[in-house]
């Protein structure tokens, strides 16, 4: 087929706009079924602070920030790793909160039994090997003592 | 090809004497009334333990089919249990040629329960074969000892090899063959062949069984293409060998190699293969840059050294180490544009590997979202529909923003739209890859140049007599050029080693591609067809008589693809109530069987039924299939009932018809009695 000049211009253009790719982790669904495993995982007893919340979520970033939160927990001397409040995880709180898979336990956040019974679900699945393989590597060095630590001042 | 089970013998030594039970069969149809639970599916499993098929029941691996009446102890008529001490069973068989064979096997007891002694005798009583046969292990269906070669020649078989799971070929074990003539109480009728061994990893095992039964010309044809496939494959990891041979002599005149692709092609030039270098901004190739020292050594040699006086020659000299410090400088600038260039290539490597990397880490986020999307774990909460759980509202699928209106891509998109990405990003990385090849291999050529251009300069500098300097200069230089040519010559002669090696393999891949393509799509013969067309109409008419409701018996066909029932081309599976999924078990097996009397096929020629779920269907139903039975085995075969059924329900049903019973009734107790 051969196409001459004049029949390309003259005409008029159309635009569609085409849907955008979106990260992963910002997807609604991704990051409550991380958070339900993180709760089932590194929770003490089904219950996490906010601030842990925010610290695991940014060590399950990238390796380099899950490597430098190793590296500050086995000399607790040195430089603090700089934690990145993610407000999208408040956001999947929020709405984690709403739909009833975890409640509010004095200050800290529980995971309830409907919540359990998706992540048993979940693990069936066989989904998050990665995150939860870093979750229970690290999973001693999460505790709620460390986590105040980072943000303790003085 | 043929079997029939002649006797069975089950014997069990326990500290109180000799118990057991012993059942002569017959040909044609043949039915063992025994009460529930009184020892019937012991028996029929006694006969799949006989013939070493106990894989084929449907119970997991290494365990034996039978109750602690025979591996433990047993109880006696009155109530009183003893312990087994030794347990055997003893199966008679003739096949067509009328010979007759013994078949032993230990329950328990000292001796292995994987060895099975056989006396094989013919029509004249004289005894052929006898000895220990073994089983389940390495050779078992090849070596001269082995049982299920032995069973395969008594039955007629020639065992085919079918492709397994690891690429290969292996031989379709009798076991296979099992489940399509012999059908388990408990598991074998949750659908045709349901107990099929899985263990011996074959592909698509049922479909090659009943290839094998029905004998079906479409095995060889699987083979072979299996087989033009595997010498495909062998071709390419050759190609791609003498491709990094090519390589390796390229590199060894600091040259690259072009015109051999990665994999081979069917459009392939042989001629176009050739080792070019780079020198300055042209591309040349090595035969030129041969011919270039060659016309220099011709001019070196008209240009022999004349005695001039000393003066003279100093000025020479210092010349000579002055075009040679200039010829360094000037390279030595080339370097550096070479090393800048690799530099840039060298990032854009990294940022492409980074890239790449966080492409297959949202890769694998987003298939893990899919899954989670796709089942049921979030099925009754409103996270799936993205509906807010307080006011109801519907939110935009994006943590960062819940009131955009932007048009996101679905799950699947993404995925597709991130393998895409993959796919192009990886095409950067090779592409870069090759790039900085090429500059290493210029890099190298001209740092070796470098090199000997200052040792060279050393030399001249360094010498008290100029006249032996310029000499030893010339000669160099020329033994440089002879070296250089005959570097270029080694390497163009491999090359058209290689050339000639490639042609020959291109030759041979062009042929077989080209059969592969003259391979037909659809692989039945037209007697496989007719096959079909029987076995269906069979199955049809069968399913008549039985009484099937659940849709017009005239839809069923038998698919090509796996050659099972199928309604109007799809798969049966909740289409039928659960009587008439047992209809189709009896009218597929039975027509099977019929099949082997109207053509030439592999079936043994024998079916056993341990309880044929005569409660699920109805008693008109079951009528009707003794009678089909009992004419089916008119002409030659053996079919085998193991029934509860009342015995006056079955001579009913069977008036007029010929057939065998054996009946145990109640009163006499359970079927392993004291002997």
């Amino acid at each position: 087929m051969k196409i001459t000049i004049e029949e390309v211009i003259n005409k008029p253009f159309t635009f569609t706009k085409r849907p955008e790719l979106l990260p992963c982790d910002m997807r609604p669904l991704w990051r409550c079924s991380l958070v339900l495993i993180v709760f089932s995982l590194v929770g003490r007893s089904g219950c996490c602070s906010l601030k842990k919340l925010h610290v695991v979520n940014w060590a399950l970033k990238s390796d380099q920030n899950s490597t430098s939160y190793e590296i500050w927990t086995l000399n607790k001397e040195s430089i603090r790793p700089e934690v990145r409040m993610d407000p999208t995880l408040d956001r999947a709180i929020e709405l984690l909160l709403y739909e009833g898979f975890i409640i509010r336990h004095n200050d800290k956040f529980k995971i309830s039994e409907k919540g359990e019974l998706c992540v048993a679900k979940l693990i069936a699945l066989e989904v998050f090997k990665d995150e939860r393989f870093k979750l229970i590597k690290y999973k001693k060095e999460l505790s709620e003592t460390n986590i105040n630590k980072i943000f303790q001042v003085g | 090809m043929s079997l029939e089970i002649i006797s069975l013998e089950i014997v069990a030594n326990t500290t109180d004497g000799r118990y057991g039970v012993s059942i002569p069969f017959s040909k044609g149809l043949f039915l063992l009334r025994v009460e529930n639970s009184h020892g019937k599916s012991t028996c029929m499993n006694a006969i799949a333990y006989a013939l070493g098929m106990e894989k084929a029941l449907g119970v997991g691996a290494a365990k034996i089919p039978f109750p602690p009446s025979l591996t433990r102890a047993l109880t006696t008529a009155d109530g009183k249990e003893v312990k087994v001490i030794s347990s055997y069973v003893l199966l008679k068989i003739k096949n067509h040629d009328g010979n007759i064979a013994s078949l032993k096997r230990n329950i328990i007891g000292f001796e292995s329960d994987n060895i099975v002694y056989i006396d094989e005798i013919n029509e004249d009583d004289n005894s052929i074969k006898s000895g220990s046969y073994f089983l389940h292990r390495e050779g078992d269906t090849d070596r001269d000892m082995g049982f299920y070669k032995w069973l395969s020649k008594f039955i007629g078989w020639a065992l085919p090899m079918v492709p397994n799971h690891s690429g290969k070929d292996t031989i379709l074990y009798p076991s296979v063959l099992f489940p399509a003539w012999y059908v388990e109480q408990k598991k074998g009728w949750a659908s045709i062949m349901a107990t099929i061994p899985t263990q011996f990893g074959i592909k698509e095992a049922k479909k090659r069984a009943l290839e094998f039964l029905m004998a079906l010309n479409v095995n060889e044809n699987i083979l072979k293409r299996s087989a033009l496939k595997n010498s495909i494959d062998e071709i390419s990891n050759h190609w791609k060998l003498i491709r990094r041979n090519a390589e390796l002599v390229a590199s060894k005149v600091s040259a690259v190699v072009a015109g051999i692709p990665e994999q081979p092609e069917v459009k392939f030039d042989n001629y176009k293969i050739d080792l070019v270098i780079k020198e300055g901004d042209k591309i040349k190739s090595l035969v030129e840059l041969r011919t270039e020292y060659s016309i220099e050594l011709n001019l070196l040699e008209t240009n022999a050294l004349s005695n001039i006086n000393d003066e003279a020659l100093q000025f020479s000299v210092q010349r000579k180490i002055s075009s040679k410090v200039d010829e360094v400088h000037a390279l030595e600038q080339v370097i550096q544009d070479i090393s800048d260039h690799k530099s840039y290539i060298n990032y854009q490597i990294l940022s492409t590997k980074k890239r790449l990397e966080n492409l297959l880490d949202d890769k694998k986020k987003y298939e893990d979202l899919k899954k989670i999307s796709d089942s049921s774990v979030y099925d009754s909460t409103k996270l799936l529909s993205n509906e807010c759980p307080t006011c109801g509202g519907q939110y935009n699928d994006n943590l960062l923003d819940f009131s955009s209106q932007e048009n996101l891509m679905t799950y699947e998109s993404s995925l597709v739209f991130i393998k895409e990405q993959i796919k192009a990003f990886d095409f950067v990385l090779s592409d870069c890859n090759g790039q900085l090849k090429f500059k290493e291999a210029e890099q190298r050529r001209i740092e070796s140049k470098i090199a000997t251009l200052k040792s060279e300069i050393n030399k001249l500098k360094n010498t008290d007599y100029p006249s032996l300097a310029m000499q030893e200069e010339y000669l160099r230089h020329k033994i440089n050029l002879e070296n250089s040519i005959d570097d270029i010559d080694d390497a163009v002669r491999n090359i058209t080693d290689i050339r000639l090696e490639l042609d020959s393999l291109h030759k041979k891949y062009k042929k077989l591609t080209s059969e592969r393509r003259s391979f037909p799509e659809r692989i039945l013969s037209k007697e496989d067809a007719n096959k079909l067309l029987n076995l269906k109409n069979g199955v049809v008419d069968r399913l008549k008589k039985y009484n099937f409701t659940s849709f017009d018996s005239e839809l069923i066909g038998i698919s090509e693809d796996n050659y099972l029932p199928n309604r109007e081309g799809y798969d049966i599976g909740f289409d039928t109530s659960a009587s008439d999924g047992i209809r189709i078990i009896w009218g597929y097996l039975i027509s099977l069987f019929s099949l082997g009397q109207a053509f030439n096929t592999n079936h043994p020629g024998i079916i056993i039924f341990d309880e044929p779920r005569q409660q699920e269907a109805n008693k008109v139903s079951f009528a009707e299939l003794l009678k089909d039975a009992a004419e089916s085995t008119k002409i030659n075969g053996q079919i085998i009932f193991a029934t509860s059924e009342d015995e006056s329900v079955l001579v009913d049903a069977l008036d007029g018809y010929e057939y065998t019973i054996v009946s145990f009734n109640k009163d006499e107790g359970k079927l392993i009695r004291k002997l």
